[in-house]
């Protein structure tokens, strides 16, 4: 199909049937715009548009992610295609390299619809997953596409016992309920020939329409975002609200370092004015909106202008910018963002500073492939949030972790444990166990060939909270005589630990998976980043170790974290664990021969090195 | 601490050669009854060290475990409850375990079985 049919086929579409009173004025001005539109934005033929070509074998089912954690979208798919359907290359289900910028969109051919369903059951970054029936530049252009879908993919549905209904949804911006009203009926009008009757309530079959608009020009041409800001060479530029209000934070912050101030100076400030103003009777007196008439109907008109022009600047926007993409597609299955819902932070009984939100616990148990019937253990279990999902999917856990405050509850600040969180969802407590994950601590058997099926985890990098191993801070804990002087039975000994650098850390993490997992056992555990200097050098790797895929959530500028998973693809060979330890630690050895060498390396691969070891010392900072 | 942690757990005392199996003291235990799953037991049991497990168990009162497991005896649903019960539902409380060699003891609280070593051990 021709680019300039499309393009007429477009206004057709829009303006036929929408109602008249409420949309006379984008119509109108649309036939002239909308041709030399749509040639320049969209690509040349409709078949080379990954999204919508025509091609019902390889492109029968569309995926739609959420909005949250784009880096994940791809990762987690592959996970669970794995997991639920045994699929190890998701190039034969869908072409990563389709997806386009700013859309959340995939065309893909699962293996069945229980697939698509069993992979919906568990994602928390899927939306839906549809089954197209018609794809288009407009509603009339996928209607055509629709007539030459596959019957078996219709007939089911169309039988007279079947019951059926249509529903509207845009990605990119609102639509009003008239615009879903004037969809729903263009597409009634049309015909779909669904021959049963229609249920709202509980329909055997969803025909969604969706339309797809290019959300970017639209968010930078709204005229109530943009704000100026003065530079300090007396430029004028125009940014975004959210922007500005970011920079006049840092310009306060800025003066009142200037001044001296910290934060708590400022906060003993606050709390003496709060309690002036309590005995003089109250804060004082903001001052008054001008009551005279005349400013009060400036102020009314500036409003008003603000709201014309702001009504202009969408109409344009919409007019410039139609759908992108129209899909007529059957819902097959809805993800489930609800799970993690259901157990919330907000409501958990034991909580902790770095208790890990459940969306991400979701996704890190789905990237780690935890099914039912498994064993599974978090070596920093800290509140148990990773184990509730891997509980929820039916694996046994275990929790290992070497504060013993955290295992047993913080007397005295509450008594809630890890166990209340459990009993609270009604699922089995997972075994928990004080535990030195370091390799002076290995009180794990390793019985031949490993026994994990995932190990999962958040170590503490010190940003929050801090790592620890046995070991003595000298400074600190009294030397082991003094104690042993008065008898080992004594319970009032302490073991000691001492902070535990982020490197050796990973390396120790990614040695024990090495030792403790199955072959196909997945480690998934989190690094904190510096996004503008991470290089992938940092990463420990294992002989044993694979690195399946590697995604970051954007955290405060600059940092991120990423989240790594690692399968292991070899048995671990004892006889190797020295240069196993070698590998792992390798990343460790350039920063600390860096520093012997005081920064100046060795010239060959001098740029790595030098890249490496500012993203360690980065990485050390952060841990601070 | 269920009898499925004890199992993999071990002594790693500086100089210990067989840490394993620990001998486990109780002061108190309890039964915490959770489902069954098969599939989860059917697979651990060839990375159980079966006479460990039979032995702990019997300790703490779950007779009735065989001497050796057949694929036979993984599909009875008769073996399967007894199994999952000692394996996952016994869970001692308040006790401690003892390593065979040293006589390290690592003393278990509220379920949670303390396996720190001290300074010098390490």
């Amino acid at each position: 199909m021709a680019q300039t049919e499309n393009a007429s086929e477009v206004e057709d579409g829009a303006a036929g049937t929408q109602s008249a009173a409420a949309t006379t004025t984008t119509t109108n001005t649309t036939t002239t715009a909308t041709t030399g539109q749509v040639e320049a934005t969209s690509p040349a033929t409709m078949e080379e548009d990954p999204l919508m070509k025509p091609d019902f074998e390889r492109g029968r089912h569309l995926v739609h992610f959420r909005d949250k954690h784009p880096d994940f979208w791809v990762q987690e798919l592959d996970a669970l295609l794995d997991l639920t359907a045994g699929v190890k290359d998701s190039a034969s289900v869908y072409d990563k390299s389709s997806m386009q910028e700013g859309l959340p969109f995939v065309r893909a051919n699962f293996p069945s619809e229980e697939c698509v369903k069993a992979i919906c059951a568990r994602s928390m970054c899927i939306k839906a997953i549809y089954e197209v029936w018609g794809a288009g530049l407009s509603l009339d252009g996928a209607f055509a596409q629709m007539s030459h879908c596959p019957a078996e993919r219709r007939e089911p549905f169309a039988q007279e016992d079947k019951t059926w209904c249509v529903r509207v949804r845009a990605y990119g911006r609102k639509i009003s309920n008239t615009e879903e009203q004037a969809r729903r009926e263009s597409l009634l009008a049309m015909k779909p020939g669904l021959r049963g009757k229609v249920s709202l309530t509980e329909p055997d079959c969803i025909l969604w329409v969706i339309d797809c608009y290019n959300t970017e020009p639209l968010r930078k041409s709204n005229p109530v975002n943009q704000q100026t800001w003065t530079r300090e060479d007396g430029e004028v530029e125009l940014i975004s609200k959210r922007e500005k209000k970011r920079r006049q934070r840092l310009a306060w912050k800025e003066e009142m370092r200037a001044k001296g101030m910290t934060r708590r100076k400022i906060t003993k400030e606050k709390i003496a004015r709060r309690e002036r103003d309590e005995k003089t009777g109250g804060p004082p007196s903001k001052p008054q909106p001008p009551t005279d008439a005349d400013a009060q109907a400036a102020l009314e008109q500036e409003r008003l202008d603000k709201q014309e022009q702001y009504t202009k600047a969408l109409h344009a926007a919409r007019d410039q910018h139609r759908p992108t993409h129209v899909f007529i597609a059957r819902a097959i299955a809805t993800g489930s963002r609800s799970l993690a819902e259901s157990y919330t932070l907000k409501k958990r009984a034991f909580l902790g500073p770095t208790s890990m939100e459940s969306t991400m616990s979701f996704i890190m148990a789905n990237q780690a492939k935890v099914d039912a019937g498994q064993l599974v253990i978090d070596p920093f279990v800290g509140t148990g949030s990773l184990l509730v999902p891997c509980t929820v999917f039916g694996a046994v856990c275990q929790g290992g972790d070497i504060d013993f405050m955290l295992l047993q509850g913080r007397r005295g600040v509450t008594d809630a444990t890890v166990n209340d969180t459990f009993d609270q969802y009604k699922l089995p407590r997972p075994d928990l166990l004080r535990l030195d994950f370091s390799p002076r601590g290995r009180s794990l058997r390793e019985p031949n060939g490993g026994i994990y099926d995932a190990i999962v985890c958040d170590p503490p990098y010190g940003i929050r909270a801090g790592a620890k191993k046995v070991g003595r801070d000298v400074s600190k804990r009294p030397l082991i005589e003094d104690v042993a002087a008065q008898g080992r039975e004594d319970i009032a000994y302490i073991a000691p630990v001492q902070p535990y650098e982020t490197m050796e850390l990973m390396a120790d993490l990614v040695d024990a998976s090495a030792r403790l997992l199955k072959v196909g056992g997945r480690l998934v555990y989190l690094l904190p980043i510096d996004r503008t200097c991470f290089v992938e050098e940092i990463i420990p790797t294992h002989p044993c170790l694979t690195l399946v895929a590697r995604s970051v959530e954007p955290l405060r500028p600059p940092l991120g974290r990423m989240l790594i998973t690692m399968e292991k693809t070899a048995p671990y060979d004892y006889d190797l664990a020295d240069e196993y330890r070698a590998e792992t630690r390798r990343a460790l050895v350039i920063s600390e021969t860096a520093q012997a060498d005081n920064g100046a390396t060795v010239d060959e691969q001098a740029a790595a090195t030098a890249a490496a070891v500012a993203s360690i010392a980065k990485l050390r900072e952060i841990g601070r | 601490m269920k009898l499925l942690t004890h199992n993999m757990l071990k002594c790693n005392v500086k100089g210990v050669n067989n840490g394993y199996p620990l001998k486990i003291e109780v002061t108190t235990k309890e039964i915490r009854e959770t489902e069954m799953n098969p599939a989860f037991l059917q697979g651990i049991v060839e990375k159980l060290e079966w006479p460990v497990f039979r032995a702990a168990a019997a300790q703490l009162g779950e007779e009735g475990l065989p001497e050796a497991v057949t694929p036979e005896l993984l599909e009875q649903e008769d073996f399967l409850k007894k199994f999952h019960r000692a394996l996952l539902e016994v869970v001692v409380v308040e006790g401690a375990l003892i390593c065979p060699e040293s006589g390290r003891k690592f003393t278990i609280t509220n379920g949670i079985p303390n396996m720190l070593l001290n300074e010098d051990e390490v």
